[in-house]
């Protein structure tokens, strides 16, 4: 009885030092590892205060490292993050190239969920913008576990509905969005509200008002001047439609000066023509 | 006479030890190339050369890899006249284009009992030619990070045993503060009696004292002379206290951040070492955050 005990223990002893042997260290070196994220987290920086050109060479010089070390994680949010900035700045042939590769690479490697779901919406954004049918990617997204994702995904899939035209549906999938926003994402209830206030400015012009009213002033706290114009604008258009010519003028020439500061010249162009008919 | 072999195992025994022959031959042949192509002997290698002062760890034959995958081996170690150590790395051909200036060879294992191997960090300079010196680094093990571990405890013990031995000290700042600080009260407690009892008397004197106007100021303005006389009192204290406690205050201050920092300097060290690593969590890095309506 004892002997075995004994066994027992010399082949549990015998079993560890395998396992230890078996253990391979990381190929990632620390020290890379932290270069890549500190450039990852000054090119999200400078591309949150809208240096573009900066943001793009951090994440290029940060994908080349994450791909000598095969950090394939790494590697994804960069080419995402790529896809996004080209996205912003309206070269969609560049950010579908980067997002292609980013979903290669998915294919091949364990991803954390959230990751794999950005990458999904991404291609339903991008499809969006291209008046692509890629609507189908989101019925998945809408029942994920990140509220944040179910809710901007019902946000997206609200506007393609707006677009075919199936607007009850659209408003169905809004309020749904709205409902479930309980201070999870202020960006994405200001958009909700503002979808909500485009859908009724046909139907029910002060309802379209109050929806218009309070995102502007969820995105004037969050300081987003995009944004901010982007209401304005809306805004302008459902006073013009009240006949309430004053306001309309003002909300536009409001808009028009937020465009010429972020240098958006077709958006200065298209509110210009507006102020023309008006 | 020729004798016929009639019995049919022996018919074209001749033939029979050719093939068998041939066919031996033609094994023993192709399984030398396999071997042979299997540890390299056939493809095409470059040398490059690491100077060591010491070559404790490397041995001839050690494999020398690039983002895990073996694409060389030591070829050779030598002692040269100046009493540093010569290594040979002999790198297959087509992984020399990973050689760029910049490229360093480190001494490191497969965990930290595993096999030792050289790893190659390539660099982002122009090509090195092949024969050329690189690098060396050696990546440090548990036997070292235990050296550096230890250092750092016993400074930090010292620092406290330091301390403890300046706060321990009977004629010391801290002692002495001690002492000052129960001088102090005493002082204070005597001068609180003090202004008690001038209250008393100032009770039990009051209606001779309206009684005595002459004596009443005298006796009042020899009050207010021991009042004056009572705060001068504490006064001195205060700023006696305040230089003291002052002085004494920043320096345990200092000590006490000093041996704060070497102990996060120690739980980092902790923190890097495996398993313990593997238990943190990872900062989780995220893409740039795009929105359902940003266009």
């Amino acid at each position: 009885m004892r002997n075995r005990k004994k066994l027992l223990f010399l082949f549990l002893l015998f079993l560890l030092l395998i396992l230890q042997g078996c253990y391979r260290a990381p190929m990632e070196e620390p020290y890379r590892v932290k270069e890549i994220e500190s450039l990852i987290k000054r090119a999200k920086v400078a591309s949150e205060k809208g240096n573009f050109k900066m943001a793009l060479s951090l994440y290029e010089e940060a994908l080349k490292k994450s791909r000598i070390i095969q950090d394939d994680n790494s590697t994804v949010v960069i080419l995402l993050s790529l896809s996004r900035i080209y996205t912003s700045l309206d070269k969609i042939d560049y950010a579908k190239k980067f997002l292609s590769s980013a979903e290669e690479l998915s294919k091949k490697t364990y991803l954390p969920e959230g990751l794999s779901e950005e990458i999904i919406f991404e291609k339903a954004r991008i499809g969006f913008l291209l008046n692509e049918n890629s609507e189908a990617l989101l019925h998945k997204l809408i029942y994920s576990e990140s509220p944040y994702m179910r809710i901007k995904s019902l946000n997206l899939l609200a506007r393609f509905k707006m677009r075919e035209g199936a607007n009850e549906e659209a408003e169905e999938l809004l309020n749904k969005a709205l409902s479930m926003n309980n201070e999870i994402s202020k960006i994405e209830q200001a958009n909700t509200l503002r979808l909500l206030g485009e859908l009724n400015t046909k139907k029910n012009k002060n309802k379209a008002l109050i929806y218009l009213l309070r995102a502007l002033s969820i995105d004037k706290e969050l300081a987003l001047p995009e944004k901010i114009a982007l209401d304005m604008e809306i805004l302008a258009r459902l006073y013009r439609d009240m006949e309430d010519k004053e306001k309309a003028k003002d909300y536009f020439l409001r808009a028009f000066e937020i465009w010429k500061c972020l240098e958006r010249e077709e958006n200065q162009i298209r509110i210009m023509r507006e102020l023309e008919i008006l | 006479m020729e004798i016929k072999q009639k019995d049919p195992r022996f018919i074209f025994l001749r033939g029979k030890i050719v093939i068998f022959i041939i066919v031996a031959l033609a094994g023993a042949l192709a399984f030398l190339y396999f071997a042979g192509k299997q540890r390299g002997l056939f493809t095409k290698t470059e040398n490059f050369y690491c100077v060591v002062s010491k070559a404790t760890g490397v041995y001839t034959g050690m494999s020398i890899r690039l983002s895990g995958f073996k694409i060389g081996r030591v070829q050779n170690m030598e002692l040269m006249d100046n009493g540093f150590v010569r290594i040979t790395l002999s790198v297959e051909d087509k992984h020399t284009k990973w050689f760029r200036e910049g490229t360093v060879a480190i001494l490191t294992k497969e965990g930290f009992i595993g096999e030792s191997y050289i790893e190659i960090l390539p660099g982002q300079g122009a090509l090195i030619k092949p024969n050329q010196t690189i690098k060396f680094f050696r990546q440090s093990g548990i036997e070292e990070i235990a050296a550096e571990l230890k250092g750092e405890i016993s400074e930090i013990l010292k620092g406290i045993k330091e301390t403890i031995n300046y706060v321990n000290e009977p004629q010391g700042d801290i002692k002495k503060s001690i002492h000052n600080i129960e001088k102090i009260s005493r002082n204070l407690i005597e001068t609180t009696n003090k202004l008690n009892l001038l209250l008393e008397d100032m009770k039990d004197k009051t209606p001779s004292i309206l009684a005595k106007s002459e004596n009443t100021i005298e006796e009042l303005t020899e009050l207010i002379k021991s009042l004056q006389n009572v705060a001068k009192q504490l006064n001195a204290l205060t700023t006696n206290f305040n230089e003291i406690t002052k002085k004494d205050l920043t320096l345990i201050i200092e000590q006490t951040k000093r041996s704060m920092e070497d102990l996060d300097e120690i739980l980092k060290s902790i923190k890097g070492l495996w398993p313990i690593r593997e238990g943190i969590k990872k900062h989780e890095i995220k893409p740039l955050e795009a929105d359902s309506y940003e266009k």
